[in-house]
């Protein structure tokens, strides 16, 4: 995101995430919502980036809208036939899935349309990676902070009130999305020491290349003279 | 005075950003400007409430009758879409300036996102009226926020703040202290 605002996609996944906050409360649930949103994701994205060059981004994100809404439909009725506890109450909530696939879409159509196909694929397989990562970690620390349990599990305690709630789940996303912001940065600075590196490595062979060049021509034409 | 409760319980107990979260990309766009965030949130107010009552006669008069209900989310995003096409529409009429803003960012997205939001978590099988309350009640909430977090926009991207938790988590931070204040406020009306 260069010039408009300094947002990252780990910022769009925690306000996608943060658009679920009251339907997501273990990490069974965090990982249905993810799984389905991160499919919806990259299917619709990969869809509507066969337009990419004819169609102005509000065109894409409508396209991208429409065919998310329509996976998420079918994948909810699909749920409803199964059985398991934790899947039913996920397809009952399933709906609000379109949110965080709605929010998810807005980082690759507004602000990477100028990536080759190879870098834009990459960039969209990152992002659900992490999507998935994100929401099964706030998941657990939900469940585990809010509710004493894991994956349905009880710890034995209660759980502490605050975290139970939309803004205990705010404060947690936050949180997680700062310390994925600065794991972020770290590969950033990391692959930018690299590309220096490796840009300095080029013009050094280069230089060596062309004086060997030199070398070679200045010997030739001293051989002429002779 | 019960649609005085619903009017209050939509605006602080039930909110669409700090109850919901559905509300928060709205917040998330360049708003330095008090015009161009005056103009656009008014743009979002209108277009959920006329996509709420389409919804509302789609779903009750048209799905049902067909029994199509599963298709309520699409027929949601769709009026979302063609509401926010509308607002975009209604931005480029009134300011050129905020129509400049509403384009370098991702506010269109954002204006789909939130619509989608309020009229998901409607309850539709309740009266037209009922849901017409709930909706003005949870815009009121929507444009407090909006209002509380004007301030905050310039210190978003602050020096002085930890660079890692600039700007999304600043906002989810300041969100979870309103959404105790809100949810405080909302207890003392019921």
């Amino acid at each position: 995101m260069k010039h408009n605002s300094p947002i990252n996609f780990i910022y769009l996944i925690a306000l996608a995430l943060a658009s679920v906050v009251v339907y997501v409360h273990s990490l069974y649930s965090a990982l249905v919502f993810a799984v389905v949103v991160g499919m919806a994701f990259l299917v619709g994205l990969s869809i509507v980036s066969m337009i990419d060059k004819i169609a102005d981004n509000h065109v894409r994100y409508i396209m991208y809208a429409f065919i998310s809404t329509i996976l998420i439909t079918i994948i909810k009725v699909l749920l409803g036939y199964f059985e398991e506890p934790f899947l039913v109450f996920a397809a009952e909530n399933m709906e609000f899935a379109v949110l965080p696939a709605l929010i998810l879409g807005i980082y690759p159509i507004y602000f990477e349309n100028t990536l080759t196909t190879q870098n834009y694929f990459m960039q969209i397989i990152l992002i659900a990676f992490t999507w998935v990562f994100f929401s099964a970690l706030f998941g657990a620390i939900t469940e585990f902070a809010g509710f004493g349990a894991i994956a349905n599990k009880s710890l034995g305690f209660a759980g502490i009130e605050f975290f139970a709630q939309p803004y205990g789940a705010f404060f947690v996303i936050a949180t997680i999305a700062m310390l994925l912001n600065i794991i972020r940065r770290a590969v950033i600075k990391h692959n930018r020491r690299v590309n220096n590196l490796v840009e300095k490595y080029k013009i050094i062979i280069k230089d060596i290349q062309d004086d060997e060049e030199m070398q070679q021509r200045i010997e030739q034409s001293q051989g002429g003279n002779k | 005075m019960q649609i005085g409760l619903i009017i209050l319980n939509a605006i602080f107990l039930s909110n669409i950003v700090t109850y919901f979260g559905g509300g928060i990309i709205g917040l998330q766009s360049d708003k330095k400007s008090l015009k161009y965030l005056v103009i656009s949130s008014a743009a979002t107010v209108l277009g959920v409430i006329l996509g709420a009552m389409l919804v509302y006669l789609v779903q009750n008069y048209l799905l049902v009758a067909v029994k199509m209900e599963f298709l309520k989310t699409f027929v949601i995003v769709f009026i979302s879409v063609i509401m926010s096409l509308i607002a975009r529409s209604l931005i480029k009429a009134i300011s050129r300036e905020s129509f400049y803003l509403y384009e370098k960012s991702y506010q269109f997205a954002a204006q789909v996102v939130v619509m989608t939001a309020v009229i998901l978590v409607l309850d539709l099988s309740q009266s037209f009226l009922n849901n017409l309350y709930i909706v003005a009640g949870y815009m009121a909430g929507y444009l407090l926020v909006q209002v509380l977090m004007f301030a905050l926009y310039d210190k978003l991207d602050s020096r002085n703040t930890f660079k890692p938790a600039r700007n999304v988590p600043v906002l989810l931070y300041t969100l979870c202290l309103i959404g105790i204040i809100f949810s405080a406020i909302g207890l003392m009306f019921n």
